[in-house]
């Protein structure tokens, strides 16, 4: 050992976290970094993967945190590569994703407040509202304290991203090795959270079992926390229904017999008529109606269990009845051991076989659209061939507005982790990306995204990234010309006085292909599969240009009650 | 035919039972209910009006106005059932938006949501006048 650089010491505890990707865009300042990856931390199983948009890389690193729980690592430079980041980095802190984010700074000189430099910018400032913590690396020696703190903040209670600004003077700067302490991550963050205080879940455990309709809401929490054997398992011993939140869709495959597909009537009505609800790492926001009725239980009526390892979202937009605070997979490993203390197995209850019915009622209006065989190809049409092309296990991706609720009511999600979507940010743009970023997640499993031509116009640039790595998976572009759903409230609230909604049309098949990719256009619905077939035997990064019919897809039928949700409040005068 | 009189629900039960797509989502269906229209003295609408009918298998049986026991309840300010007989806003979304209250078994509403909303285009197609300001959203009828 001797003297060593900063850049060295950031990537040897990147590599000590078991760090395999840092996706992003080089920079001058970044280059003490890149050339550590370089010089060794490539060897060490760590790359570097260039992107064509910061905002992709930010996707990227969110997309390979979804599919393996990990955190994700994204890079930008100075000024305008921190920028670029932001967008990226919204969705993942919408989401509550664990992301270690890493900008280059100018030198500790001229920083803080800067002085004129170029690029110079306030990156502290800049991600503030959208991470959990964010700090400069101003000495050598506090890099391997800094980014231990990075990750135990990133990963632990409620994950979301962190930021750490690296001067490059810093980076450059050298000192001695030994004085340094880059352990592993078992020296410096726990590897389980906390559990719920035991006399509470033996309280949840008998109102769950004393309940005539209990119901089971996992949210994105139930995820992140890897609890989905613990809510199966929950559910199928007090044979409880499970509604999940829209993002949370795998966390009980959804031909599970227990499993009601959010949003959908059967999922609806039982949440309405449950008396107990045990939400686990949930907040039951707005695309869950705020957890009020009519689409759940008056609070008189319906008890309502949380369990959140953050206390912040306890009772946030529903009064709660019991709180627990801890981490969901060991709190209900727990919560599961007290309940079979006080009770067999429940049978299938009564209402169970009515909210099936109600569920299969509701899909069963999708029917005839999804058969469909007319041309323009109606947008259900195209998410059942899709759907039903790709096996169970394969890693689903959804980017759009109206596209993404089409693709809600048949693209079944049968596993975790599977599922990527912006659920609460609504990010545009993420289709692509996170499609790169979940197949190097998950080399072995199929991926596929449905986006819409818009949301897939915002970052299509990626398709030079995919095709450079040689990644095989397949994005479909529902091509109707229009950002749909803007035109959709167009249409309904504002007599189709259309703004800004329509643009040419693009084959998108045609840029595939300049950029190295498979692309073919698709136009009629015989044609979907066998495009899909071409697609996958391609073994390249492919996209399906296919054209949907625009005025179907204009009006998806919850797109009214999605409209009531966003808006509420806001009447228009006429 | 003015609102929520019984000559206007005499209409409503005559259209909805000469309906084949209403009779065929309404099938089987034998459950009643009550509609209270809120009063707004703000925008002219003084009283409180309370109407009711009940099904039998799957028709349009009895129409009458004021309070008996029903299966479901619904209620909203009489503007807001203006606003989803004139197309402003749909049933759905009035419901999504606790513009429209329910007291009864959600799931079974639910159940029923198409059949709703067929009977809300019947609806539309009578010639219908309402009260105080919303006179201006008079329905011709088809």
């Amino acid at each position: 050992m001797g003297a060593i650089m900063g850049s060295d010491v950031l990537v040897k505890c990147l590599i000590q976290e078991n760090v395999r990707f840092v996706f992003g865009i080089p920079g001058g300042q970044l280059c003490p970094i890149l050339d550590a990856i370089r010089r060794f931390g490539s060897d060490a199983g760590l790359q570097f993967i260039m992107t064509r948009h910061e905002q992709a890389a930010a996707h990227m690193a969110d997309a390979y945190a979804r599919v393996t729980g990990e955190p994700g690592v994204c890079i930008g430079t100075v000024g305008p590569g921190a920028a670029d980041l932001v967008p990226g980095v919204y969705a993942a802190w919408a989401d509550s994703i664990p992301m270690v984010v890493l900008t280059a700074q100018n030198q500790t000189w001229k920083s803080y407040p800067e002085r004129g430099s170029m690029q110079s910018l306030d990156q502290i400032g800049l991600f503030q509202p959208i991470t959990k913590w964010s700090a400069r690396v101003a000495h050598w020696k506090r890099i391997p304290e800094l980014v231990h703190a990075a990750f135990r903040a990133a990963v632990s209670g409620r994950p979301r991203p962190v930021h750490l600004d690296l001067h490059v003077d810093v980076m450059v700067g050298t000192g001695d090795e030994e004085s340094l302490d880059i352990s592993p991550p078992s020296r410096y963050r726990a590897d389980r959270g906390p559990v719920a205080q035991p006399e509470l879940i033996e309280q949840a455990a008998r109102m769950l079992v004393e309940a005539e309709r209990p119901l089971i809401h996992p949210g994105g929490g139930a995820l992140r926390s890897g609890a989905w054997d613990e809510v199966r398992e929950l559910a199928e011993y007090l044979s409880a229904p499970v509604t999940t939140s829209q993002g949370a869709c795998g966390v009980i495959p959804e031909d599970h017999p227990l499993c009601l597909i959010p949003g959908g009537f059967g999922a609806l009505g039982a949440q309405a008529m449950a008396d107990v609800v045990l939400l686990v790492g949930g907040r039951l926001g707005d695309v869950d109606f705020w957890g009020q009725p009519p689409y759940w239980g008056e609070p008189d009526a319906q008890k309502l269990i949380q369990i959140d390892i953050e206390p912040q979202v306890v009772g946030l937009n529903r009064p709660v009845d019991l709180a627990l605070i801890g981490d969901a997979k060991a709190t209900l490993r727990l919560l599961i051991e007290a309940v079979k203390r006080l009770t067999k197995p429940i049978p299938e209850r009564p209402d169970m076989a009515d909210y099936r019915a109600t569920q299969e009622a509701w899909l069963a209006q999708f029917a005839a659209d999804a058969a469909s065989d007319r041309t323009p190809i109606h947008p259900l049409r195209l998410v059942r061939d899709v759907r039903a092309f790709f096996p169970r296990d394969a890693i689903t991706i959804v980017d759009g507005g109206n596209t993404n609720v089409w693709a809600h009511y048949l693209n079944r999600v049968y596993a975790p982790r599977s599922f990527l979507w912006a659920a609460d940010s609504g990010q545009l743009g993420t289709g692509l990306p996170y499609a790169i970023g979940a197949k190097l997640a998950a080399p072995d499993r199929p991926v596929y995204a449905i986006c819409g031509d818009g949301a897939f116009g915002l970052n299509m640039q990626e398709l030079e990234t995919a095709a450079r790595l040689k990644l095989p998976f397949v994005v479909i572009v529902a091509n109707d010309c229009q950002w749909g759903m803007i035109k959709g409230a167009q249409l309904a609230a504002y007599d189709a006085r259309y703004i800004g909604v329509d643009f040419d049309d693009v084959r998108y098949d045609l840029v595939a292909r300049a950029m190295g990719c498979y692309g073919e256009r698709v136009e009629e619905p015989s044609q979907i599969t066998p495009a899909l077939e071409r697609a996958v035997k391609s073994g390249k990064p492919a996209v399906l240009d296919v054209v949907v019919d625009k005025w179907a897809n204009l009006t998806p039928p919850d797109l009214e009650n999605l409209d009531a949700v966003w808006m509420e409040g806001c009447e228009l005068p006429w | 035919m003015k609102l929520a009189s019984l000559e206007y629900l005499e209409e409503v039960k005559k259209r909805s039972n000469a309906d084949p797509q209403y009779l065929e989502l309404a099938k089987g269906n034998n459950e009643s209910y009550t509609l209270v229209l809120e009063p707004e003295p703000a925008q002219g609408v003084h009283e409180r009006i309370v109407i009711g009918f009940n099904n039998v298998d799957g028709k349009m049986n009895e129409v009458w106005i004021g309070e008996r026991p029903t299966l479901f309840t619904l209620s909203a300010p009489y503007g807001v059932w203006v606003d989803i007989l004139r197309g402003k806003m749909g049933a759905t979304k009035a419901i999504t938006m606790r513009k429209l209250k329910t007291q009864g078994p959600f799931l079974q509403l639910l159940q029923g949501a198409n059949r709703i909303i067929r009977w809300v285009e019947i609806l539309t197609t009578i010639p219908t006048e309402f009260e105080g300001n919303y006179a201006q959203y008079n329905l011709p009828g088809k």
